[in-house]
């Protein structure tokens, strides 16, 4: 009965097949590391709770969408009513980097958000314990011109994490929550106001009244 | 009776395990249309018989070709309580001149005796039949002189019990009571499971579960149910795994309602069990059925989505179709608990457990007198939505109409509201003048303007007394039964002083607006110095007006004063409440060896039966979840159609208008016995019906065939003549 006033968020995480996407849930959700691939088939669902600004009860509903092709027809009800969305890449590959803007246009379009230049998204740069040497060559450079340079880009926080040895993992996911959490607020305060609603009389004719039939 | 070795042997159902079993898809279009279910062939009309024994499920045709009636098949002892106890209630009082004008308005040509003996034999000769086979096949039960009470639930297979648990509350903990933790295990243990949640697949309510166990859960499902919609255009309405499983769901959008059941009686799907009966000389029987219920019954899945209706509704009731869509529009990730209190999810925890075992929601299940009302929706939603009322005299109901008709014209003065505000009942009620002796006075004001329905009702149960409503609109029995079942749950059921005001949808009547409702109950015990105890009434007024609280509070006090104000009238309103409050078989209707019945009045949908304490001598959760199983079968079952010597004579006479109505309560006569065998004892259920009633019975199985159609009959009959008594019709219109 206590959880009826935390806050409930979805979110959805999106990003290529093999980026790290359900490692990324599952350090964060159980605080464990597999080193098995296993492709994720449809969506795995986790739930956790964290409290942000030290009071604030969040239970985060995490989506985790399989990344390959063949399973992106699974549509609308994974992008519904979303509250966050975390586009997720691989450091070490840029192919999965390039993709960032259409995996964020296929969240759009199948989400049908009210207001998609306000929508909270992050960006997530996984398996940054791997050598130096395998990463994306000039990665930031790359990056920047992916989030700003673009028309209509990505301008959204990036976090650079290793699902593998848990690094930054916890503060990816607390900037999410509090995201949307600021979206939500924001909705609220935005005249979504249906208290009125509660006073919709229901006219009610009466073929005859009292007074004619008193006789 | 061999029951429990033949269960290995038998088609029963393998052991539930769902990986083993092939999930099977049940896709129906929107359009519901139930083509498959129906009879392969319209043209060749077959009376269809399930003569389960339910308890191990094999199925039994019977064969008609050689069979002679029967009458002895038991020939068992009857209970010594049973004849014992005729005898002390067997003088009934005379009835008064009154009475028996009531009694005589029901009586019409089609009652007399000569038909009912023809009728009666013709029932004989049919369940003769039936139980002959039944004996022919199992070993002898004369000994049979077990009181029921001796038998468990758990005796009848009517959960999934693996690990063979034989303690009924040890069972009821681990697989029935609501367990809300982050259990796994415990959550998986549970028959039933209810969840609402938003089509963003964000929870809303889990009848089991913590919200981190539900989370996962509502997502799968939420995916499951919106990619089918997406991918192959249908609306997803049921998934059967195995024999042993059900998920139904039903779509309100933006909201997503989904049960899933492992409970026997919810699972029975009557087409896969019923054989085929071909009765000779049937050539000619019309097999038109306009029977509504019964091809609505033939979907397997609506015991479920009435269920999730409900919960549905309930929803409605408290926040109006409007409020709903407006906080989901532009923004599908709200979250609908925000606007809901814990009371609201405390009262569909309690409509669940109702809905699903016809069980409280206490800590006190051992008790052994439990709260019935559950019980009281139970059947209430068995028998589609009817409305269970409460037997008074047709004298007393047409008083307590008035009253609430005269309420309804009161008139004071304008500046006379806001002076009796702060006053007492008793100061107050002297300045009252019902507006019928005529009104000059300009001044004058109707109280009542914006009252639409009154209802007078017993507190604890919810039976209704009387019932006004306005010309042109009336209310369901759907919104009715909602309607009590709120009231119930939010009455403090020991204040007398409190005034309640609840602002309610009513889905049926309107889903887009608020209806008022003013609840006060009153202690009739108050009014007596000689300490007779009477159960209280409540009063519910229905105002189209949210600011009329003042002026239906001053109707209620109205209504209470003329109800207390004649000593006389009190009197009997109160013996008449303690004699029927417990409504015995035995006393009121003169018949032994039946231990509860229903009768169900089709024409105004409402419905009666006795105090369940004569089935087991207790009103305990074993006795409870045994009734809530046999009435499910009974009213699940398919019936055998009868084909009554009167029917051919309907058939011939189609044509004249003037017969047709005399024999219309002879159609679609049809009935359904059951019998659940245990090893040292069992039960007998009877079901008969036709157009007019449909009639429900239990009995012990020594109950001789033709003592069970005689002494059904009876009650049968009784219920007829009592028509005004039993039932409040639909009401008083004002």
């Amino acid at each position: 009965m206590s959880g009826r006033k935390k806050t409930l968020l979805k979110v959805i995480i999106l990003g290529d097949s093999g980026v790290g996407k359900t490692s990324l849930m599952q350090q964060f959700v159980n605080s464990k590391f597999s080193h098995q691939y296993k492709a994720t088939i449809g969506a795995d669902f986790l739930t956790k709770e964290i409290t942000i600004d030290n009071n604030k009860q969040v239970s985060l509903q995490i989506w985790d969408t399989a990344g390959q092709e063949r399973f992106q027809s699974l549509g609308v009800a994974f992008y519904r009513g979303a509250d966050c969305c975390v586009l997720c890449y691989d450091v070490t590959n840029e192919k999965s980097l390039n993709n960032l803007t259409s995996w964020k246009d296929e969240f759009l379009v199948q989400s049908n958000v009210t207001n998609p230049q306000d929508f909270p998204f992050i960006i997530i740069g996984n398996k940054i314990d791997v050598d130096e040497n395998k990463k994306i060559p000039s990665l930031q450079k790359k990056l920047q011109n992916i989030t700003s340079n673009q028309l209509g880009g990505l301008n959204y926080p990036v976090f650079e994490t290793s699902a593998k040895e848990g690094v930054n993992v916890e503060a990816a996911f607390e900037v999410i929550a509090k995201m949307a959490l600021q979206q939500e607020e924001l909705n609220d305060a935005n005249g979504h106001d249906v208290s009125d609603d509660y006073n919709d009389a229901i006219n009610i004719h009466l073929e005859s009244e009292p007074s004619n039939c008193a006789c | 009776m061999s029951s429990q070795g033949n269960d290995t042997s038998s088609a029963n159902a393998p052991p539930h395990d769902d990986r083993e079993s092939i999930p099977r898809l049940l896709i129906t279009p929107p359009s519901l249309t139930p083509t498959s279910i129906l009879p392969p062939s319209i043209s060749q009309p077959t009376l269809a018989v399930n003569l389960e024994n339910v308890s191990n499920g094999i199925i039994k045709a019977i064969d008609y070709s050689n069979s002679t009636p029967d009458q002895l098949l038991s020939s068992g002892p009857k209970l010594s309580v049973v004849s014992s106890e005729s005898s002390e209630y067997g003088v009934r009082s005379p009835i008064s001149q009154e009475e028996y004008e009531n009694l005589t308005d029901h009586f019409t040509d089609e009652y007399d005796d000569n038909d009912n003996t023809e009728d009666n034999e013709e029932l004989q000769n049919l369940i003769s039949d039936i139980i002959r086979y039944e004996h022919s096949h199992s070993i002898n039960l004369d000994h049979n002189n077990k009181l029921m009470s001796e038998s468990s639930y758990l005796d009848f297979n009517i959960f999934p019990n693996h690990d063979s648990i034989t303690d009924e509350l040890e069972y009821y903990n681990k697989y029935i009571k609501l367990s809300k933790t982050n259990n796994e295990e415990e959550f998986h243990d549970k028959l039933k499971h209810f969840f609402i949640f938003s089509m963003a697949g964000k929870p809303i309510y889990s009848f089991n579960g913590a919200d981190e166990l539900v989370m996962g859960y509502a997502g799968i499902l939420t995916t499951i149910i919106s990619t089918f919609e997406e991918n192959i255009n249908e609306e997803i309405k049921s998934i059967t795994v195995g024999d042993n499983l059900k998920i139904v769901a039903i779509n309100r959008n933006p909201l997503v309602l989904v049960s899933i059941s492992s409970i026997s009686y919810e699972l029975m799907s009557f087409s896969k069990n019923d054989v085929g009966l071909e009765i000779p000389d049937d050539t000619e029987q019309e097999i038109k059925d306009t029977d509504n219920d019964h091809t609505l019954r033939n979907n397997q899945d609506l015991i479920l989505i009435n269920q999730l209706n409900t919960l549905y509704n309930y929803l409605l009731s408290i926040l109006s179709k409007p409020v709903i869509e407006k906080n989901f529009m532009n923004r599908m990730n709200y979250d609908l608990r925000r606007i809901l209190t814990s009371l609201d999810f405390d009262n569909i925890d309690a409509l669940c457990m109702r809905l699903s075992y016809g069980l409280p929601i206490t800590e006190e299940i051992e008790n052994n007198l439990l709260d019935t009302s559950s019980f009281d929706f139970f059947i209430s939603e068995l028998l589609d939505s009817s409305i269970q009322s409460i037997k008074i005299t047709n004298t007393t109901r047409t008083r307590l109409n008035k009253i609430l008709l005269a309420s309804k014209k009161l008139k004071v003065k304008q500046q006379q509201i806001s002076s009796t505000e702060t006053g007492s009942t008793a100061g107050t009620i002297s300045s009252y003048f019902p507006s019928v002796g005529g009104s000059t006075l300009v001044e004058e004001k109707f109280l009542g303007d914006d009252l639409l329905f009154s209802l007078l009702a017993t507190s604890h149960n919810n039976k209704i007394l009387s019932y006004m409503k306005p010309k042109n609109h009336s209310l369901s029995n759907d919104d009715l039964k909602l309607l009590l079942n709120v009231i119930h749950s939010s009455q403090n059921s020991l204040d007398y002083t409190e005034d309640l005001w609840i602002p309610l949808c009513l889905p049926n009547f309107n889903p887009n607006g608020f209806l008022y409702v003013f609840v006060k109950q009153i202690n009739l015990s108050d009014y007596f110095k000689s300490g007779i105890v009477v159960q209280p009434l409540t009063i519910i007024l229905i105002s189209s007006n949210k600011n009329s609280f003042y002026q239906m509070q001053e109707i209620s006090n109205y209504i209470i004063y003329m109800i207390i104000k004649d000593e006389a009238v009190l009197n009997t309103l109160a013996q008449e409440l303690i004699n029927s409050s417990r409504l015995s078989i035995i006393k009121d209707i003169n018949v032994p060896s039946i231990k509860h019945f229903i009768y169900k009045s089709k024409k105004c949908n409402q419905f009666i039966m006795n105090d369940l304490i004569h089935f087991n001598n207790d009103r305990s959760m074993n006795s409870l979840l045994q009734l809530v199983y046999f009435y499910s079968v009974l009213h699940n079952t398919k019936a055998v159609k009868i084909k009554s010597r009167l029917k051919s004579t309907y058939n011939q006479s189609t044509s004249s208008n003037n017969q047709t109505s005399s024999s219309s309560s002879f159609q679609n006569k049809k009935l359904t016995y059951a019998k659940w065998t245990l090893q040292d004892n069992s039960v007998t259920g009877f079901m008969l019906a036709d157009n007019e009633y449909e009639f429900y019975c239990l009995s012990n199985s020594s109950i001789k065939s033709n003592d069970l159609i005689n002494h059904s009959l009876k009650i049968i009959k009784w219920c007829e003549k009592n028509q005004k008594r039993l039932f409040f019709g639909s009401g008083v219109v004002f």
